[in-house]
């Protein structure tokens, strides 16, 4: 049976092009905005690395066959997908607008004043070759003093709106949304996989008190702070799980594809006294004699990139003073936050209590919430539901639906 | 010229910035034998494509491995004066030849600094550098002559080769095409001073003849153009007939401006071990009475075993400039890259330039993994992260 959208029921897809794994995520939002989650997707990825496109076919392919599978196992009609999206080439930073508020308003605050903030924002400057993939609102201030999330209605002589601004290079993002685009499946909308992350993993009270997000995807690695329920800082960084199975493969000469396996079946960060002589053995195949290693020497590899990879986001937190903002904990995601011995190790280095993500708020199957590496493309299927809820208000006046779709807009600007 | 030379030389090219090299990606392709060549650059990507022996990627923790994209903010102040990881790759040079864009990008902003460290451990340095097209405007082209009136200062040799020219060439109608065969001329130029200063050889051509035929400084004429080159090569019967046609001809010199401007020939040729000292004499007989106009000619050949049935020659017309008749800096308008110290007068005075120290590391490109070999390069500090931890910290396996 296909599953169509109803009126009482909107089908929602999130597509996440993977370097390791393309998956492809299905819910149901109902009309009160619950999602149930309906089943996931996943195939293996191709003509990826550090969460790019470097191969086009390949990863075209790819996609194909990760949709594919998705509608198999979901049984819904795929037509419309939200897509995650990441790489070294996105870039972030804070800005602020302003606006004066208009003495025939009496200097209150209208939704009009919000539009104009709005639109400041879309027309910040950016590099020449990059396009706006976010505009995350932040808050706003009250005649520059007084902090409020909700300004409508009040009274205040100026308004500045503060936004966290998420841009990539319009080409590479581009490369991504045709990937999908060629299925003859329209890409909705695009998110940056670190707030998805955010979104799928964290309750409002973390978001409040200040929470760091890693998500150790194969590719990259996504880190976003939030703090007062907004994103404050986002970064990625081009380390991924894929550098830890290239380490193993190099330090003990063995296939990449074996060492990926072995990292995933036995890797670990920790070495029990018991472990200290215990020896690994990789069975022979074609092409391949087998190979027996210490496990001390799988742990030697895989802790010291793992290491580096928690000291490089401890420090970059550190250069920008960001660790005073976060009240609550570190949360870790993604592929890379299955490796036994991760909150331990990242523990040890970074400032703060560091647990493994897991999504939250989804009605249905709650094994696959279980699953930190699929907290990216479930994060996704959230900010889907915000993006429809917020085309659901058109319906409440012309003055909405302009504005609902000025910020789709924006929201999308390069996939124009 | 000095007779008959036995003596190797070390001489090592170095390129710097995306012009830099481009010259040694060409001297690769384009000019057999081996070179020590160093490739020098803010860009790690632009380093990991190049195939220089060694690579040097310059300010990681400025520019992040991304390159400067000519943006003043992060050349200012670059320098490469200092830093202890080019003292094992420079040490030991006899000569150096740099080569660099002097159009306002990552070469105009190191090439100084490389010059003094290379002098400093007595170095002999000739500089071959690009000055920019008169199209790209005033900024580029007062730029350009700050970097070589500093340039001129230090090095022993400047070679000025102007962009400029390939718009009167045939190729101008490309002109990513024309920059890209000016690339390939300048590196066969410098493989053939190479040749002449490092082989073992028939007549040695040194910095000394060079700096004659430049001189050490530069008059208005020759500020941003004192260098033409042509090159040519063939092999077989009647082939010194036909090389020296060839390079009379070549699209670099075809406008005739080198011979309107330029006042001194030099030339270097590589040929077999059969010729001899009078056939060499010969080919230069040959080459004065085709040249367009009679003036001074130092050579140089080297021989090459392998070039039994070929012969090369790289012609390069020089304008001799003298100090005394160089422009003087502050008539130049100043760079609008300074327009903060204009707005703000006040605060600026007295206030020295910061000089940034650019931290300088090997990347051992060709021990990357191939598995990212095709993905941007991920550099934090001056490490590549693509390459395995282990190895970069010096852990030991057990095994």
């Amino acid at each position: 049976m296909i599953m169509r959208r109803t009126p009482a029921n909107e089908i929602l897809i999130a597509t996440d092009l993977g370097t390791q794994k393309m998956t492809v995520a299905v819910a149901e939002m109902a009309a009160d905005g619950s999602l149930t989650l309906l089943g996931v997707g996943e195939s293996s990825s191709a003509g990826m690395r550090k969460a790019e496109v470097t191969d086009f076919n390949h990863a075209r392919a790819a996609a194909r066959m990760a949709l594919a599978e998705a509608e198999r196992r979901t049984q819904a009609e795929i037509s419309e997908v939200y897509l995650t999206l990441s790489g070294t080439h996105l870039s972030s930073r804070n800005e602020s607008v302003r606006v004066a508020t208009q003495a025939e308003d009496e200097h209150r605050v209208t939704e009009e004043t919000l539009d104009d903030l709005n639109k400041l924002a879309s027309n910040l400057p950016l590099n020449r070759d990059h396009a706006i993939l976010h505009e995350l609102l932040r808050g706003y201030s009250l005649d520059r003093g007084v902090a409020s999330h909700h300004p409508l209605g009040v009274h205040t002589e100026q308004i500045e709106a503060h936004y966290h601004l998420v841009s990539g290079k319009r080409t590479r993002l581009q490369t991504a949304v045709q990937c999908v685009a060629d299925q003859k499946i329209r890409v909705k909308g695009c998110t940056f996989s670190g707030y998805a992350s955010g979104l799928a993993v964290l309750g409002e009270e973390a978001r409040n008190r200040g929470t760091v997000v890693v998500d150790l995807g194969a590719g990259v690695t996504d880190v976003t702070v939030w703090r007062d329920d907004a994103v404050v800082h986002s970064v990625v960084h081009g380390v991924g799980g894929d550098h830890l199975s290239q380490d193993l493969s190099i330090g003990l000469e063995i296939p990449y594809a074996r060492a990926e396996k072995l990292k995933r079946e036995a890797g670990s960060l920790v070495l029990d006294p018991s472990e200290k002589d215990e020896k690994i053995s990789l069975a022979r195949e074609i092409s391949f004699d087998g190979k027996t290693f210490y496990k001390e020497a799988m742990v030697q590899i895989l802790q010291s990139r793992t290491a580096e990879i928690l000291e490089i986001i401890r420090d970059d937190l550190e250069a920008q003073n960001l660790w005073g903002a976060v009240e609550a904990d570190v949360v870790i995601t993604g592929g890379g936050a299955r490796i036994r011995g991760l909150a331990r190790l990242a523990s040890e280095i970074l400032p703060r209590p560091v647990r493994i993500g897991r999504a939250r708020d989804f009605l249905g199957e709650q094994g696959d919430l279980e699953r930190p590496e699929l907290a990216t493309v479930l994060g996704t299927l959230k900010y889907a539901a915000e993006c429809e809820r917020r085309e659901a208000g058109q319906t409440q006046g012309w003055r909405k639906i302009q504005k609902s779709l000025g910020r789709m807009v924006s929201a999308m600007r390069f996939l124009a | 010229m000095k007779s008959i030379h036995t003596q190797t030389q070390q001489v090592a090219i170095l390129g710097v910035g995306g012009t830099g090299a481009a010259v040694l990606d060409n001297l690769a392709v384009a000019c057999e034998g081996e070179h020590q060549t160093v490739a020098i650059d803010t860009d790690a990507l632009a380093l990991r494509g190049t195939v220089a022996a060694k690579k040097i990627l310059v300010a990681p923790e400025r520019v992040h491995g991304m390159g400067t994209g000519g943006e003043w903010e992060l050349l200012d102040g670059l320098s490469l004066e200092e830093g202890e990881s080019l003292d094992p790759i420079l040490g030991g040079l006899s000569t150096a030849i740099v080569v660099f864009s002097a159009c306002g990008g990552t070469g105009s902003a190191l090439a100084a600094g490389l010059i003094k460290r290379l002098k400093k451990q007595k170095t002999e340095v000739v500089v071959m550098a690009v000055s920019p097209f008169a199209f790209e405007g005033s900024r580029k082209k007062d730029r350009a002559t700050r970097c070589l009136h500093e340039v001129r200062k230090l090095a022993d040799v400047v070679l000025v080769f102007s962009n400029e020219r390939l718009l009167e060439t045939s190729m101008a109608k490309d002109l990513r095409e024309a920059q890209r065969g000016l690339d390939r001329a300048l590196a066969r130029t410098a493989h053939g001073l190479v040749h002449v200063m490092s082989r073992d050889g028939l007549v040695h051509l040194g910095v000394g003849e060079l700096k004659e035929a430049v001189g050490s400084g530069a008059d208005a004429v020759g500020m941003l153009e004192n260098a033409w080159t042509g090159v040519a090569e063939a092999a077989g019967e009647g082939r010194e007939e036909a090389v020296i046609e060839a390079v009379c001809e070549d699209i670099l010199l075809e406008d005739g401006r080198a011979w309107k401007d330029g006042n001194r020939v030099l030339v270097s040729v590589i040929t077999g071990p059969e010729t001899s000292l009078n056939d060499f004499h010969g080919l230069l007989e040959k080459l004065r009475s085709r040249l367009p106009v009679d003036l001074p000619i130092s050579a140089g050949a080297a021989v090459d075993p392998e070039k039994s049935e070929s012969i090369s020659i790289t012609l390069l017309v020089t304008r001799r400039g003298e100090d005394s008749v160089l422009p003087k800096l502050e008539e130049l308008s100043r760079p609008a890259e300074s327009s903060t110290e204009e707005v703000e007068p006040v605060a600026s005075k007295g206030r020295r330039k910061k000089k940034y120290m650019a931290a300088q590391g090997e990347l051992e490109f060709d021990r990357t993994p191939s598995r990212f070999v095709h993905s941007s390069p991920t550099v934090r500090g001056a490490e590549d992260l693509d390459r395995p931890t282990f190895q970069r910290k010096g852990i030991v396996l057990r095994g």
